[in-house]
């Protein structure tokens, strides 16, 4: 445990609940809402690695988290096509 | 001149010359009591002209000294010019704290080391070490060590214990009686004291009791005793073995240690005999006085100090010894700052240990490795300590991720220190998985190890410690860097072998593929791991089922310290959830352990959901049970520590207004004490466990404790889709059909 950073939890909390929390509350609809929430909990659920990504700002390795979550999505979704094709 | 072959019981001070040594005599059983002459050296550093003013001063003062320059060596500096202080052991602390005033600003060595150290470090011997004295005129002239605390297994001495136990909690009413088991079992009343004391004194006189061990002993007993015989102006209760000593009472404390605040009721200390009091103990070694003797015979400390101190007493008594051995100076005040960092490297090496987020849910045939004392092993095997850090010798390694450079042509004085505490545990663990958990040791080395381990435990922790003589934080950051390195390794060697890693937590990986792997496949795979990281790693075992809990704020948030789990031999794992937390009544518990355990007897290989009604219904009895209030009002207590005093509670919580009722019923309440009470109906809600008042039934809030043991119950069943207000409505009002998912393999839908 570090002695004067914050946790990853409590930097990916702040970026949801004060740096981007008005940004998600001036989305117009509730799917877009829903959808800044899953991709958070990507990041939350990845902060294993966006603690190790110690040259990055808590944003920008959140967002590789979320990009490649959604790499892999891409993947399983082509995969399954490649299958149908098959 | 005499020769006596015995167990070491105590040493201590004497008031003006030397110490008293207490020794169990081997052949006769005999306890003899030995005078000690011991001369100590402290040392002084500073300028000369500042030196030789201190060396006048001694010259003056009545305290019979021996002065000398000499040079030693100091752990980071090398060898230094010190003035060398020669001075009995008894006169040396009073000599010290005058010093102190005088010359504040000389630096100072091997000045507050405690005398039962000295002999450690000098003779070799430890408490409960056999040795053999050479005695002339009462005197002892040599002494021999015949034994070896790093021995797994030890002959103890033939200690004559006496147990006193009052009948209840003194904090919550003085007891009417209490049990006193000597040659026999004695029940006495309190009331009267003068006859109390008469029979107490009575059985400690024709008994001679080597170990006292109490309830409540520290807290009440000896206090009531002792300030009752102040009262009536009689004769003191004196139940020390030498008669020329009073006992020692230290007075209450709380305090702060690692974020929590902690309270220690005040401790009496015997002389010529032992006491412990059971309740008032480190908690690790709550279990037993197998694991109090071990710490003891291991560090050097005193039994009455190691039972009631932290490991990390323990731990730096270890490396004081170490380096009085190696004759390295032990500074009295730590003087190593943290080297400055710009705010990158801060960033990358102000890190713990590798956390991850668990894969949640229910996970069938996983297998948890965990590295076998891992920090010790990393300080050991990587030479880590203060003085190798940031050095560079003829042979040198660098620390994973940071960079810092390890100087490995010498030994370090930690690592030195831990060394052979790190073989023995591992021996120790080796023995553990041999005999079969019947056998009647199994219990005694299962208190030795848990003793060793907080001990390892510390050794890292300590390293960035205001009260570690040597420390410095770098050290402290290259072993965690060196930890994430090697869980990193162990995770991608598990991937390439078709694995997949499912949780990861500091020292522990937990892993599954959909083959359960035999044994000849887990013992490559640790040797694999222990190549790549050169640190040796253990099978844990293969879990039945381990389901991880998300966040209780994030459902869909998994969080690393929510679990529960059983092994393929029915041991179950538990972190994180109400059967542990210390603030959850027994009852709920109980009850969320009993459906645990309905869980845990499902068979190998079986999933769970066709087993999920008949857990449903262990925990519908438990609800049945609260409702109708047929538990016992103990089982509803919920205990809390008080973090402040009474008046500076700013909200009115639940044990505030608990504490409040404990301190107008006349209790002295501190900081760090334990408070219990139970919920009631109505105002003010709460009525406090240890106020005179008894708790009726009726008074007891139901819906409330419902509430805590439906989230309980949730905590449980959650993973298998069935929500709070679902399950709470099926056990309350059986008005709705539980979703439960019957049948094939389970997987939650958040995968």
């Amino acid at each position: 445990m570090g002695r004067s950073q914050l946790t990853t939890t409590d930097k990916i909390n702040r970026l949801t609940n004060q740096q981007l929390g008005d940004f998600r509350r001036s989305l117009m609809n509730l799917t877009e809402r829903r959808a800044f929430d899953q991709l958070f909990a990507v990041a939350k659920n990845n902060r294993l690695a966006i603690s190790q990504a110690n040259d990055l700002l808590p944003i920008d390795a959140a967002q590789m988290i979320m990009l490649i979550d959604l790499q892999r999505q891409v993947d399983l979704l082509q995969q399954r096509l490649d299958e149908k094709d098959k | 001149m005499n020769t006596v072959d015995g167990w070491l019981l105590q040493t201590y001070l004497n008031d003006d010359q030397g110490m008293t040594v207490w020794l169990i005599d081997a052949v006769t059983e005999e306890r003899h009591m030995f005078h000690l002459e011991l001369t100590v050296t402290f040392y002084a550093a500073g300028p000369f002209p500042r030196l030789r003013q201190l060396w006048r001063f001694l010259q003056a003062q009545p305290t019979r000294v021996v002065l000398s320059r000499q040079k030693h060596t100091e752990l980071f500096a090398g060898n230094i010019d010190l003035l060398a202080i020669d001075v009995d052991v008894a006169q040396q602390k009073k000599l010290f704290q005058q010093i102190l005033s005088e010359f504040p600003e000389l630096t100072y060595y091997n000045a507050d080391v405690l005398p039962a150290l000295q002999i450690t470090s000098k003779y070799n011997v430890f408490p409960l070490a056999h040795c053999r004295l050479t005695t002339h005129n009462g005197t002892i002239l040599q002494i021999e060590s015949l034994d070896n605390p790093w021995e797994i297994e030890y002959e103890l001495p033939p200690l004559r214990l006496l147990y006193v136990e009052p009948a209840g909690d003194p904090f919550h009413a003085i007891p009417a009686t209490i049990t006193v088991q000597a040659d026999r079992q004695y029940t006495l009343n309190v009331e009267p004291t003068d006859m109390l004391l008469k029979r107490m004194r009575a059985i400690i006189n024709r008994f001679d009791p080597d170990l006292i061990v109490t309830a409540h002993g520290d807290s009440w007993l000896f206090p009531h005793l002792m300030g009752h015989c102040q009262e009536q102006g009689i004769e003191s209760f004196n139940p020390c073995r030498d008669a020329e000593k009073q006992p020692l009472v230290k007075d209450p404390m709380s305090y702060h240690t690692y974020g929590q605040i902690l309270y220690r009721a005040s401790q009496t200390y015997l002389f010529g005999r032992l006491h412990i009091d059971a309740k008032n103990l480190t908690q690790i070694y709550e279990s037993g006085l197998t694991g109090i003797f071990e710490q003891s015979r291991m560090t050097g400390l005193p039994l009455q100090d190691g039972a009631r101190k932290s490991p990390g007493a323990g731990f730096s008594a270890m490396q004081v010894v170490t380096a009085l051995r190696e004759e390295v100076l032990v500074p009295f005040r730590k003087a190593q700052a943290e080297r400055p960092k710009t705010a990158r490297q801060l960033l990358r090496a102000d890190q713990g240990g590798l956390i991850g987020q668990p894969k949640l849910g229910i996970h069938y045939g996983a297998i948890e490795f965990d590295f076998i004392s891992m920090y010790p092993a990393i300080i050991t095997n990587f030479n880590v300590s203060p003085e190798t850090v940031f050095k560079t010798g003829d042979n040198s390694s660098f620390v994973p991720q940071l960079g810092y450079s390890v100087d490995l042509s010498r030994e370090g004085l930690i690592p030195k220190t831990l060394r052979p505490l790190v073989k023995k545990r591992i021996g120790l663990k080796a023995l553990l998985t041999q005999i079969d958990k019947r056998d009647c040791r199994y219990q005694e080395l299962k208190q030795k190890n848990n003793a060793q381990k907080s001990l390892q435990t510390i050794a890292f922790g300590y390293m960035g410690h205001k009260h570690f003589k040597y420390t410095q934080i770098e050290v402290h950051e290259s072993i965690t860097a060196y930890s994430r390195e090697a869980m990193l390794l162990t995770k991608e060697i598990l991937e390439e072998a078709g694995f997949e890693t499912i949780h990861l937590y500091v020292d522990g990986i937990y892993f599954k593929k959909d083959v359960i792997p035999d044994e000849a496949e887990l013992d490559r795979l640790q040797d694999k791991i222990l190549q790549a990281t050169g640190l040796p790693i253990g099978n844990e075992g293969i879990y039945k089922w381990i389901i991880f809990l998300p966040s209780k704020e994030d459902p869909l948030a998994s969080v690393p310290n929510r679990y529960f789990g059983v092994f393929a031999n029915g041991e179950l794992k538990i972190r994180g959830i109400e059967a542990r937390t210390r603030d959850t009544p027994p009852f709920i518990k109980q009850a969320q352990l009993a459906v645990i355990e309905t869980l845990a007897a499902v068979p190998f290989g079986q999933t769970l959901p066709p087993h999920l009604p008949k857990a449903l219904a262990v925990f519908r009895g438990f609800v049945d049970k609260l409702r109708s209030c047929q538990m016992a009002a103990e089982s509803l207590i919920i205990t809390q520590v008080l973090t402040r005093d009474v008046a500076d509670y700013k909200v009115n919580t639940r044990v505030a207004r608990a504490a409040q009722q404990l301190e107008a019923a006349g209790k002295v309440l501190s900081k760090g004490m334990r408070i219990r009470y139970v919920l009631t109906r109505g105002e003010p809600g709460v009525m406090a466990w240890d106020a005179p008042a008894e708790v009726r039934p009726e008074q007891i809030d139901v819906p409330l404790y419902l509430d805590r043991l439906v989230a309980a119950g949730h905590t449980v069943f959650q993973m298998f889709g069935i929500s709070q207000p679902i399950l709470r409505d099926y056990l309350l009002h059986q008005t709705v059909q539980l979703p439960l998912p019957y049948g094939g393999s389970h997987t939650p839908k958040f995968w």
